[in-house]
């Protein structure tokens, strides 16, 4: 018996037209699940990379469970930062309520029973540019050495409950810096590449920071000549 | 990516739907996993409807044949495409839907990507090129592959596209007995 493609050809119509109607509304059911399972893995990685971009802006960022403290600094740089429950920075390194600049914080979303905990990088945002503080105690400088103001701290981030990732800093935010906190620049450096705050009793200096094959490092100008 | 379908796609959907089962079907052999199939395609074609210039039961057939092609739930069912086809049964009855029978058995063994190749070639009626396109393969590919299931399917394609030549050809490769 010779079986030829013709045959094939029926065999294969033979086998569509025998297949039972399928219930369309279920495939529509089933390809709408699928859509919606898709969204949320797409959402997920979304997240993933929220925070990858949240760590370009200065902070490594994980969600808690409830009433998780926030992180405060003890000192600079991330390695000094510790655990404590505080809704606002602490008075004792606030302006005044009269010399402080409204807070861009509040538009932050605040929720009770999740927050996120950040472990902050010690950094402040300055005309698009993040300077970030020098690794360790680093070197205060003199306040003879600090220049005219450029700039102010606007949102202290660390101060914030935070029920979601906060999105890309902006001009104004700062991690430990507490709001009003004056950005002076630096003799012999431009504001575009160094500028000075004074903080817990010393002037630090931050370095502005640029991308180098995506990782973050001081702009040739920050360094020390 | 949005919640309600995009427009005209549950038209789409209800209409082609049936017609996009059948072709499930023959690939599968399996009425649930077609099902699964057929869902996996619109699902894919929803996220890109917008994007889709005319031929969207094409697209969403090209969709649901490369996705099947690509060892879509090779596990399911414990299934593996092999090369080692089993012996078919003799059919010297001469009665065609034995024929059709025996060839839809064999179908089921071939490996997926010559399964998909038979469906769009001689279901859907596709030329090598189309096929070749739909697949994203070569049209060598798709003649290499289209070769290998005939010879397994014990079709000789020679017949036809050439009924009244010699039969030396398919009978030198052992194509049909």
């Amino acid at each position: 018996m010779r079986r030829t493609t013709d045959d094939l050809r029926d065999a294969l119509h033979d086998a569509a037209d025998g297949t039972a109607n399928p219930d369309v509304e279920s495939l529509l059911t089933g390809a709408r699940r699928r859509v919606a399972a898709t969204r949320r893995r797409q959402l997920g990685a979304l997240s993933v990379a929220t925070a990858a971009l949240v760590v370009a802006g200065g902070v490594v960022a994980g969600t808690l469970s409830t009433n998780q403290a926030l992180p405060q600094p003890a000192g600079p740089g991330p390695s000094s930062v510790k655990a404590a429950v505080v809704d606002h920075a602490p008075s004792s390194t606030r302006p005044s309520p009269s010399s402080a600049p409204p807070s861009e914080c509040d538009k932050t979303s605040r929720k009770k029973d999740t927050v996120v905990l950040p472990h902050w990088v010690d950094f402040v945002q300055l005309n698009g540019t993040q300077f970030t503080a020098e690794a360790g105690p680093g070197h205060p400088i003199a306040s003879a050495h600090m220049g005219a103001v450029v700039g102010r701290v606007r949102c202290q981030l660390s101060a914030l409950k935070l029920s979601e990732l906060p999105g890309p800093s902006v001009d104004g935010d700062a991690s430990f810096l507490p709001i009003g906190t004056e950005l002076h620049s630096i003799l012999g450096f431009e504001p575009s590449c160094r500028v000075a705050a004074r903080f817990e009793g010393t002037n630090r200096v931050y370095l502005a920071q640029h991308d180098v094959d995506g990782s973050s490092t001081a702009v040739p100008c920050a360094k020390a000549p | 990516m949005r919640d309600k379908p995009p427009e005209g796609f549950v038209d789409f959907a209800l209409a082609r739907g049936p017609a996009l089962y059948r072709t499930a079907v023959l690939l599968t052999r399996h009425e649930q996993a077609a099902e699964d199939l057929v869902q996996i395609a619109l699902a894919k074609a929803w996220q890109s409807w917008a994007r889709i210039d005319g031929g969207h039961e094409a697209y969403v057939r090209r969709i649901m044949v490369n996705e099947f092609a690509s060892g879509w739930r090779r596990r399911w069912r414990g299934e593996l495409p092999t090369g080692d086809l089993p012996e078919l049964p003799p059919d010297d009855s001469g009665n065609d839907v034995s024929t059709r029978q025996v060839l839809m058995a064999a179908l089921a063994t071939l490996p997926r990507r010559q399964r998909a190749v038979v469906v769009l070639r001689f279901f859907h009626d596709y030329t090598e090129v189309a096929t070749a396109e739909a697949m994203g393969i070569t049209v060598g590919t798709v003649k290499s592959q289209t070769f290998k299931a005939l010879a397994a399917l014990r079709v000789c394609q020679e017949l036809r596209e050439d009924e009244a030549s010699d039969l030396t050809g398919c009978a030198r490769e052992g194509m049909f007995r």
